[in-house]
């Protein structure tokens, strides 16, 4: 098991450096393909005067002007083991995990990111128990009551939910809810406050997942009722509500949980639109201010951090897997 | 132009997906005790209070650029600033044409002019003071201007005019690149702790208009923190920035160190216990918060979004809290002097008469919210504006016919450009990004088609629109794109702070960046900004400011469409509102909260 | 079945109960060359009909059954697939799905099962759900799918054992291990621990056993219990249920669809075909005199060692019936080589279980003698 987390582990690293390769690639090269200059490129982040010192300093600054293959490699060197950077007065050291330096905010990239985490992880715990607690109880009940009014009313949500996106669903909630007020308050600071602003987010982002969650939770209920072993502890006299839960929805509960592990990763990324429609200072929000002012050492490094969660997110509900599924095998 | 959101544009995407749903009644939106009226802060100040106290709450849909006074060039930032930062002379804070005055601020007066009209001499304050309680010097003030002008290495957002007339003997490299104190712009005279003299190399009338600039808000040397400074802006005004998180919020609070005696004016009052401005908001979320209550300022400036404008404009009760003024911006066509066969004035003159306004207007968002069909470069708000039309078409609606005689002349001259059936083909930018830029540039197209003219529109992003595409000369020129939609905000309401990176050589950046983006320079322009600049009679400048206006109009350069306006909503509770003319937008420098 | 060399000791004719006294390990004989009609049933299944309403008609798939079994007896219920025997076992143990408010859905059950006298039918869920387990319980085919695949062979050895007793886990662990020690298990102490995918096939069907036993009951079902297995294991749990059946003196039925696995073990045979008994009597009777041409056709095509290689099996020809539209009259005529025999009754009339006069009751339009005749000249000497 250890061995296999190792192994895992050194995968993703490379994984990701392949990552890092592509979205280098996109924001630092294609361009440059595309028919932009140096100097084309540092115009867009320097005054309308276009003066040309500033655009000189823009250019020495994100070494527009380097061989490619040493921007990459000053990139990867910098995550790796640190770098230093001049804003034009003082060196700043960046240390390791260095995710580059952003000329527009003068900020280093892995505190900014750091910064906008505990919203998003906030974001994403919460609207995740919301969704998998409703998901899974309104599929279980949809699947034990096949065809019942509560059957088809749940899964006539369902279907909703799916359908109808977060920035639907959003403005709706706060239509409804009278201008509920949604300003991150960060957890430490005021627990109930933060749970009291962030429920309306919390349950437009999780409305969608819960209507899909509840739609796998009810198939899979359907199909393990159907599997020999539970007809097994039926026969063995276990209890219809025991039969239930211990029986069919742990196996049913399985896949449900993996998804789930790989859900959470997506949206610990950044829950773009939902940051986006409540303005929440998140690691979405900060990934699309970042594209906005083409602040593009910001965006890789959203970009980054969201495929380590979601690679992560992968291992963790691998090993999961191994540990709540005996026939799964490690190597 | 002072850089609009970018963000409002994907806000704005976001706002129409989400209009359908977030607009439900407003009749909640409370407003009872209001004195307001539909514009009444075009003229007079809303709701007037000295009643100190209170949290006034802001926010906006983007982010500064910087809050380094010596770093940021947007708007809304300029108009803000003064809350913490004091430059040498400012707008004055009335509506209307009184606010077009320039008046004292941290100088004793707007400067005084040597008979040669080549040094101005600024005196500071007694008393002014920073945050720290040291007093502010006539050095700061030229420090400031240096590292704001010559240190764009570091400090690359904002505007560089000082530089480009004020004396410069040693070549100073600024700041930053040239670490010795010592050393500094030969043309800047510090005399004193107090007085501070500019000499240029030309006569330049509009110079209390640049001492209005941000740039020549005081910076202490020793607390220049370079690009960083930022994070620890030294105030020297009412208010001193306690903290501020990009893309999040910033909040300003009282400066105890402020002596009002420095502040013989009146200007900087306080009048709110603490300023708040949450960041990167959504702009239909923001507007919904505004309209009930939960916010007081949309500090953006450039107006409410289109749900919320609909929700105002049919309400009396949101309506009497708005006000719908010209924000000193023109949306406008340029036509390409270089892009043959445009080099033909009379091609020129034939999509002058080609462009059916009205239509624009519609595609632009009509009279409120839109603004009004505009036949100058000037917008009613500036000095030196006087209303012409050099190209009248019946209703402003276009004249094919006329449009096709002068196609006719441009077709002897240019036989080669155009197709065997009399057509030409021209191709128009946009930004793809901006719904109402591509919808009015699909009007003009329609219109052009009826003179034989044939658009096709090309589509590019605007974070590139300048640097990359249509402000960049190479790719113009390779691309043959003859006309560009455009939108252009005066950096301050006269013919040079309006007009000179537009219509004249300073505007053109070959290797991209350019603003004067129909590459028009024309020497009788070029003299007039002379004349205009050498006089510093406020009737000789206001008719020959109106001379530039017309004369670049009549070597139709471009095709004015609409005066801008936005539609600005206040609640209630706010006190001292107006539209600050110069500005083009709400005065932020002494808003208050009153009633709590 | 072609393993069946690989256990030397099997007699030539093996599955003829007879020759299997002459064995040399000298296994019990199995009791009651007759079916004891009269005596204590302990289970008594009268006119039993399970029929399934779909959107395509009824299924009747079971129809009319009737039958009764003694304690220590065991009962062979054979027949293809699609007969009825799983239907009849799960509607045994009360397992059918029952129809919902409206009356859609599910099975509908008519009929008699009495166990011990209590009638099963009308019985409330929750006492099916007390007696399953620990008085009737019931071994799967297949145990990989029926055992779960989460919980370890003990664990769900205990649960059996804690549903119906009030121990700790401690208790219903000890428990776990003194049945897998009894079903055969080595080293159970250490296996108790094991998942079902870490057991082998004979194993787990064992531990299959050991769930069922778990609790001593009266009546145990087993359902194809060797279906999955190879042949050399086969024998074995064959082996091992009849001692155990011996040991608790409980009721045992086998449902298969192959004569061989019940020719060992069961004192009677019921033979079914579309959800009806055609044949029913002694086992030993069915199996050296059996009447119906549908028994006659179970045995031919059943492999057999003594056979020469080259000689082909003989399936019946035909597949089993719709259970939606069953032929009129007897439901196995089309496919009955001898239906022309009885002229049109065997498609117009459905034929009566009737006694042979010795012992076996035989549902079929032939007259005893011609079905005497017709075996003894056609089908025996196949065999």
């Amino acid at each position: 098991m250890l061995t296999y987390i190792v192994r895992r582990l050194l995968a993703a690293v490379g994984l990701l450096l392949v990552v890092t390769l592509i979205t280098f690639w996109i924001f630092y090269i294609l361009p440059l393909w595309a028919g932009q200059t140096p100097q084309s490129l540092a115009a867009a982040y320097v005054g309308k005067q276009q003066d040309p010192l500033a655009l000189r300093a823009v250019v020495d600054r994100f070494g527009f002007d380097k061989p490619l293959f040493a921007q990459y490699f000053d990139y990867v060197i910098g995550i790796v083991h640190g770098r230093t950077y001049s804003d034009g007065v003082s060196l700043i050291h960046c240390n390791a995990p260095c995710f580059g330096y952003s000329f527009k905010n003068y900020e280093q990239v892995w505190p900014t990111l750091l910064s906008r985490a505990p919203v998003t992880v906030s974001i994403a715990l919460g609207a995740g128990v919301l969704w998998l607690v409703f998901g899974v109880l309104s599929g279980v009940i949809s699947a034990v009551r096949k065809g019942s009014i509560a059957d088809r009313v749940s899964m006539g949500i369902a279907l909703a939910g799916v359908a109808l996106p977060v920035y639907f669903v959003g403005p709706l909630l706060e239509a409804l809810t009278g201008r509920w007020n949604t300003t991150y308050v960060p957890f430490l600071s005021n627990p109930f406050q933060w749970a009291q602003h962030l429920s309306i987010p919390w349950v437009a982002l999780a409305f969608g997942y819960a209507a899909l969650y509840a739609r796998m939770t009810r198939a899979g209920m359907l199909d393990a009722l159907n599997e020999d072993f539970v007809r097994t502890a039926r026969a063995k006299g276990v209890r219809e509500r025991k039969v239930l839960y211990r029986h069919a929805l742990r196996s049913a509960l399985t896949p449900i949980i993996t998804i789930f592990g790989m859900d959470l990763g997506a949206v610990l990324g950044g829950a773009v639109l939902l940051e986006v429609t409540f303005s929440l200072p998140g690691l979405g929000l900060l990934a699309i201010n970042s594209i906005q002012q083409d602040d593009f050492p910001v965006v890789m490094g959203v970009t980054l951090l969201a495929a380590f969660f979601i690679v992560v997110a992968n291992i963790v509900v691998d090993v999961f897997y191994a540990v709540v599924d005996p026939r799964v095998r490690l190597a | 132009m002072r850089k609009t959101k970018l963000i409002a544009a994907v806000a704005g995407a976001i706002a129409v997906a989400t209009a359908a749903s977030a607009c439900g009644s407003s009749s909640s939106g409370a407003v009872n005790s209001s004195t307001s009226s539909f514009n009444a802060g075009m003229t007079t100040v809303v709701n007037p209070s000295s009643h100190p106290g209170g949290v006034l709450r802001m926010a906006m849909a983007s982010d500064w650029d910087s809050i380094d006074p010596g770093n940021t060039y947007y708007g809304f930032s300029w108009d803000f600033i003064r809350l913490y930062g004091r430059s040498l002379v400012t707008w004055k804070q009335a509506p209307g044409t009184a606010g077009l005055q320039l008046v004292p601020d941290l100088a004793t007066d707007t400067g005084q002019v040597s008979p040669d009209g080549l040094t101005w001499t600024f005196h500071l304050r007694d008393g002014a003071t920073y945050q720290d309680g040291s007093v502010v010097t006539a050095a700061d003030v030229k420090y400031a201007v240096e590292r704001s002008n010559w240190g764009q290495d570091t400090l690359v957002n904002g505007p560089g005019y000082f530089k480009n007339i004020v004396q410069d003997k040693t070549n100073y490299r600024g700041p930053y690149l040239d670490k010795n104190p010592a050393d500094g712009v030969s043309g800047i005279e510090v005399d004193g702790t107090d007085t501070i003299k500019f000499h240029l190399t030309r006569k330049f009338s509009d110079f209390p208009e640049l001492a209005a600039l941000p740039s020549t808000i005081p910076v202490p040397r020793a607390k220049d923190t370079g690009a960083n400074y930022y994070k620890s802006v030294v105030s020297s005004s009412q208010y001193e920035v306690s903290s501020y998180v990009p893309g999040k919020q910033a909040v300003l609070v009282p400066n105890p160190n402020f002596k009002s005696s420095s502040d013989p004016d009146g200007i900087h009052k306080v009048t709110a216990d603490k300023i708040t401005v949450q960041l990167d908001l959504n702009q239909d979320q923001l507007d919904q918060e505004l309209l009930h209550g939960q916010l007081d300022v949309d500090l953006g400036g450039t107006g409410v979004g289109t749900t919320a404008q609909s929700q105002i404009l049919a309400n009396p009760a949101l309506k009497s809290q708005a006000d719908d003024g010209y924000t000193n911006a023109l949306t406008f066509m340029t036509i390409n002097t270089q892009v043959k066969p445009f080099d033909n004035i009379d091609c020129r003159r034939a999509v002058e008469f080609a462009v059916d306004k009205t239509t624009v207007q519609s595609a632009l968002g009509g009279s409120i919210g839109g603004g009004d069909i505009a036949s100058t470069l000037l917008t009613p708000n500036m000095s030196g504006y006087e209303q012409s039309n050099r190209y009248p078409t019946p209703g402003n609606q276009g004249d094919p016919q006329q449009a096709k005689a002068e196609l006719a002349t441009c077709q002897k001259a240019e036989p080669g450009q155009f197709t065997g059936g009399g057509m030409l083909n021209v191709k128009l930018s946009a930004r793809l990004d901006r719904p109402k830029e591509v919808n009015s540039a699909v009007a003009i197209q329609a219109a052009l088609a009826l003179a034989n003219i044939n658009v096709e529109i090309e589509k590019y992003p605007s974070d590139k629109y300048f640097s990359a595409f249509a402000g960049n000369d190479a790719f113009v020129k390779s691309n043959k794109i003859g006309l560009s939609m455009m939108k252009w905000l005066a950096d301050w309401p006269d013919v040079f702070g309006d007009l000179d990176q537009v219509i004249t050589p300073d505007g053109i950046h070959p290797g991209g960046g350019s603003t004067n983006l129909g590459d028009y320079s024309s020497p009788k322009v070029q003299q007039l900004f002379g004349q205009y600049l050498g006089t510093n009679d406020a009737a000789t400048r206001a008719r020959v400011g109106a001379q530039i206006d017309q004369q670049a109009m009549d070597d139709a350069a471009i095709v004015p469409l609409t005066y801008n306006k936005a539609l600005e909503y206040h609640p209630a509770n706010v006190a001292n509102w107006y539209m600050q003319p110069a500005f083009g937008m709400p005065d932020f420098s002494m808003l208050g909260v009153s009633g709590s | 079945m072609s393993g069946r060399h690989s256990r030397p000791n099997q007699p030539s004719n093996w599955f003829q109960p007879a020759r299997v006294a002459s064995e040399p390990e000298g296994r019990p004989q199995p009791r009651g060359a007759e079916p004891e009609r009269d005596g204590p049933a302990f289970l008594e299944v009268r006119d039993l009909n399970v029929h399934f309403p779909t959107e395509d008609g009824l299924v009747k798939a079971v129809d009319g059954l009737s039958f009764t079994l003694r304690r220590g007896q065991t009962l062979g219920i054979v027949g293809e697939s699609g007969s009825g025997k799983s239907v009849t076992s799960l509607a045994l143990l009360g397992l059918h799905k029952r129809p919902d408010k409206r009356g859609r859905g599910g099975a509908r059950i008519r009929g008699e099962i009495r166990l011990d006298g209590e009638d099963l039918v009308a019985a409330p869920p929750e006492r099916l759900e007390t007696l399953r387990g620990e008085k009737l319980a019931m071994v799967f085919q297949d145990p990989m799918s029926a055992m779960h695949p989460y919980y370890t062979v003990g664990e769900q050895i205990a649960e059996a054992f804690l549903v119906h007793n009030r121990a700790s886990k401690a208790v219903a662990r000890k428990r776990a291990i003194e049945m897998l020690d009894r079903v055969g298990i080595p080293q159970p102490d250490a296996r108790v621990d094991d998942f079902p995918h870490q057991f082998s096939g004979g194993m787990r069907q064992r531990a299959m056993i050991a769930m069922a036993l778990v609790c001593n009951p009266q009546l145990l079902i087993a359902d194809e219990p060797t279906t999955a297995l190879d042949v050399t294991v086969q024998a074995q749990i064959l082996d091992l249920m009849r001692d155990l059946q011996q040991e608790f003196n409980s009721a045992l039925i086998v449902i298969t669809h192959d004569l061989g696995v019940v020719a060992e073990l069961a004192d009677d045979i019921m033979v079914m075909y579309a959800g009806k008994a055609v044949e029913y009597g002694p086992a030993k009777a069915v199996f050296t005199d059996p009447e119906h041409p549908y028994t006659w056709g179970l045995l031919g095509s059943m492999p057999r060692l003594d056979r020469a290689v080259q000689e082909r099996l003989l399936p019946i020809p035909g597949n089993p019936p719709s259970l939606i539209n069953v032929p009129s009259g007897c439901a196995f005529h089309p496919r009955c080589g001898y239906a022309q025999m009885a002229g049109g009754h065997c498609r117009n009339e459905v034929p009566q279980l009737v006694d042979n006069g010795q012992g076996t009751l035989v549902s079929c339009h032939l007259w005893p003698q011609q079905r005497r005749g017709l075996f003894a000249e056609h089908i025996a000497p196949k065999l």
